[in-house]
């Protein structure tokens, strides 16, 4: 049997031991989800917690069709919107300044950046921007999904999207322009 | 094909970075989660309990309604032969009430004491000569006041009630001129076999033999009858202390394609798993016409306070108030001390005016005893909505319309539906007055959306009532 679908009945045969399993298992990389979408590890926390409640409450509903990491996302990132939407500040906008193209040098330094780094550019997003970016770039939703999600437009998300990459490879370029000088101070020494 | 090439690459950077980044949560969460996943296990034990406490009072109540409906028709009946010479006493079986035959319909007269149908003359003329044996049935049920079938398996003899006394009934016994024409089975019961001793209401009041050669009407102080009469009409004032609670719900159903039902999937579950039972009460009158001996129809007006207890934060309390009252009729003030970020419960009550039409079925129908199951429907008004937290206050909205929505925002719409049910018992104490007793129930059908999100309430309690009923 798919060990998933072992852990998933032992769960629902009300065996606490596979609840914290389960837990255990996937709450790491969950909290991480759930940070990328809120303000502070006490608030990820929070999702976290809440998210975890409606799993064990929904578990009875999980077939296997898919992995059982998806369906947790699924659930955290749905928990997680819930969340923000409930902020007062959720449809709060940033100004964004210049409208930069994504070029290779700002990959390289995306691709240099430490996870951890890259989570805490990402927070500095507001809630909406960063819901975007989130859900786009990274969970795979389509912009028309995003809009019935977060319950704007199809064309707001795309224009948020657009928005908040460029924000961040603004923020790319002035690390990298900082790291290439560091790398020339260095190499001058 | 660059740029789009330099996008795709961005977005699987990027997504190798998320999916590569975790955090270690707090012990807390765990804690919380567990705790709630424990939470919800006492949920269903307590589902199980509320199961077999309702099990219990409708068992206890079909044994009541058995042994109140069977006490006269024992299994065993002393029979005891009063002679001038001896006394003896043996038990006899009698059958089960099933086969309990009801006699051709006797010409009632409660005028007249032991008539005689005389169309069937009671016994030949030579018979009557015989000497009567005094014999005393006494049935164990401690039976007050009720009259009785008879019946006796000879149809020459008879047996003529003399007297009626609280558990006995003493009747003189004709024995046939030729003893030899009875069966053996009558023959070994001494010539008589009691095969039912019933109580029977007091239009039905007879005695009977199972092939009668006549029917015996007993007079009102031989036989003491119940002199109740069914009221057409009645009037009735009652209270019912009650315990009642709120169903939260989704309006929207479940699932997670759509944020919205999410949360306010996340919302209801919350307050429902948060929900605690308050203690209130429904008082009123209402009037009732009996349609036929089994049905009838009442209505009334009560008015009938409600509520649940649910948790808040302290610290949102201000914030709370401030939603859920606004500047509207806020009679109480709101909260007074310092919030912190501790949760208290706040006893929410709602006042309400019903009103309701309902049938009723009486299964069991007794000059002195009735029971009753009812049901019906009713429109209920919404009066008032009082939010109180120990220590911090009292705030309430009067709704002082019975048209409009005037409260704002809506805690509840200014009518509901309203469905109830109730098993009744009714006891008579003289001709008009009668006490009445039982469980009663009333659910709110109308949903109840709370602020914006798709959340619905439902109030529904559980009460004991306790009234008087005038019958006219």
């Amino acid at each position: 049997m798919n060990p998933d679908l072992e852990l998933v009945n032992c769960c629902l045969a009300g065996n606490s031991q596979a609840q914290q399993q389960l837990y255990d298992r996937f709450a790491p990389p969950m909290l991480g989800v759930c940070y990328r979408y809120v303000q502070n590890v006490h608030e990820a926390e929070d999702v976290l917690q809440e998210g975890f409640i409606r799993v064990f409450r929904y578990l009875k509903d999980f077939r296997g069709d898919g992995s059982l990491e998806g369906w947790l996302r699924r659930i955290m990132v749905t928990t997680a919107l819930n969340y923000i939407k409930s902020q007062k500040n959720f449809r709060a906008e940033f100004e964004i300044t210049i409208a930069k193209e994504e070029s290779a040098e700002e990959l390289d330094a995306l691709e240099r950046m430490e996870n951890a780094e890259l989570m805490a550019l990402i927070q500095q997003l507001s809630p909406g921007y960063r819901a975007v970016l989130n859900l786009y770039a990274i969970e795979g939703y389509s912009h028309k999904e995003i809009g019935e999600m977060l319950d704007i437009g199809e064309s707001t998300s795309r224009s948020q999207y657009a928005r908040a990459k460029q924000w961040l490879f603004k923020k790319l370029t002035h690390m990298h322009s900082i790291g290439s000088a560091n790398g020339r101070t260095g190499s001058g020494k | 094909m660059e740029e789009q090439d330099l996008e795709n690459n961005f977005e699987k950077l990027l997504r190798e970075k998320a999916d590569g980044f975790q955090l270690k949560p707090t012990a807390g969460v765990w804690t919380a989660v567990s705790n709630s996943l424990q939470s919800n296990k006492h949920k269903k034990r307590y589902l199980w309990l509320w199961a077999a406490a309702v099990g219990l009072l409708i068992g206890a109540g079909s044994a009541t309604l058995y042994f109140l409906s069977d006490t006269d028709v024992k299994k065993t009946a002393t029979i005891t032969e009063i002679t001038d010479q001896e006394t003896t006493s043996k038990e006899i079986p009698l059958p089960d009430k099933q086969s309990i035959i009801t006699e051709k319909e006797p010409s009632h007269n409660p005028e007249t004491a032991l008539q005689v149908n005389e169309t069937k003359p009671l016994l030949p003329a030579a018979e009557k000569e015989a000497a009567p044996i005094h014999k005393k049935v006494t049935t164990t049920t401690g039976l007050k006041g009720a009259s009785a079938i008879l019946k006796s398996v000879t149809s020459k003899d008879a047996a003529i009630p003399d007297k009626a006394e609280n558990g006995s009934l003493t009747f003189k016994y004709i024995q046939a001129a030729d003893p030899s024409q009875a069966s053996p089975q009558q023959q070994d019961n001494n010539n008589l076999s009691i095969m039912a001793i019933e109580p029977l209401p007091p239009s039905e009041s007879k005695l009977a033999y199972e092939n009668p050669v006549a029917v015996l009407q007993p007079s009102a102080n031989q036989i003491p009858i119940p002199s109740f009469k069914p009221s057409r009409f009645s009037i009735s004032g009652e209270i019912t202390p009650l315990i009642s609670w709120i169903n939260y719900g989704n309006q929207s159903g479940l699932g997670l394609t759509s944020s919205d039902q999410l949360m306010a999937d996340s919302v209801s579950s919350l307050n429902q798993s948060n929900s605690k039972p308050l203690i209130g009460f429904s008082t009123g009158i209402s009037g009732s016409y009996r349609i036929s001996e089994r049905f009838a129809l009442s209505t009334g007006f009560h008015f009938s306070k409600t509520g649940e207890k649910n948790q808040v934060l302290q610290s949102g309390l201000q914030d709370f108030y401030a939603t859920e009252f606004g500047s509207v009729n806020n009679s109480g003030g709101g909260p007074t001390t310092a919030a912190n970020s501790s949760e208290t419960l706040a006893s929410a009550r709602y006042s309400w005016l019903d009103w309701s039409l309902k049938g009723e079925w009486f299964f069991y129908n007794h000059p002195l005893s009735r029971f009753s199951l009812s049901t019906g429907a009713g429109v209920s008004h919404f009066m008032k909505y009082t939010l109180s937290v120990p220590g911090n206050g009292e705030a309430s909205i009067v709704n002082t319309s019975f048209f409009k929505n005037e409260q704002q925002p809506p805690v509840f719409h200014n009518y509901q539906l309203t469905g109830l049910a109730g098993l009744n018992y009714y006891h008579t104490i003289s001709n008009h007055f009668k006490i009445t007793t039982g469980l009663q129930f009333k659910y709110y059908l109308t949903s109840v959306t709370l602020s914006e999100i798709p959340v619905s309430a439902h109030p529904y309690w559980l009460g004991w009532n306790i009234g008087v009923v005038y019958g006219f």
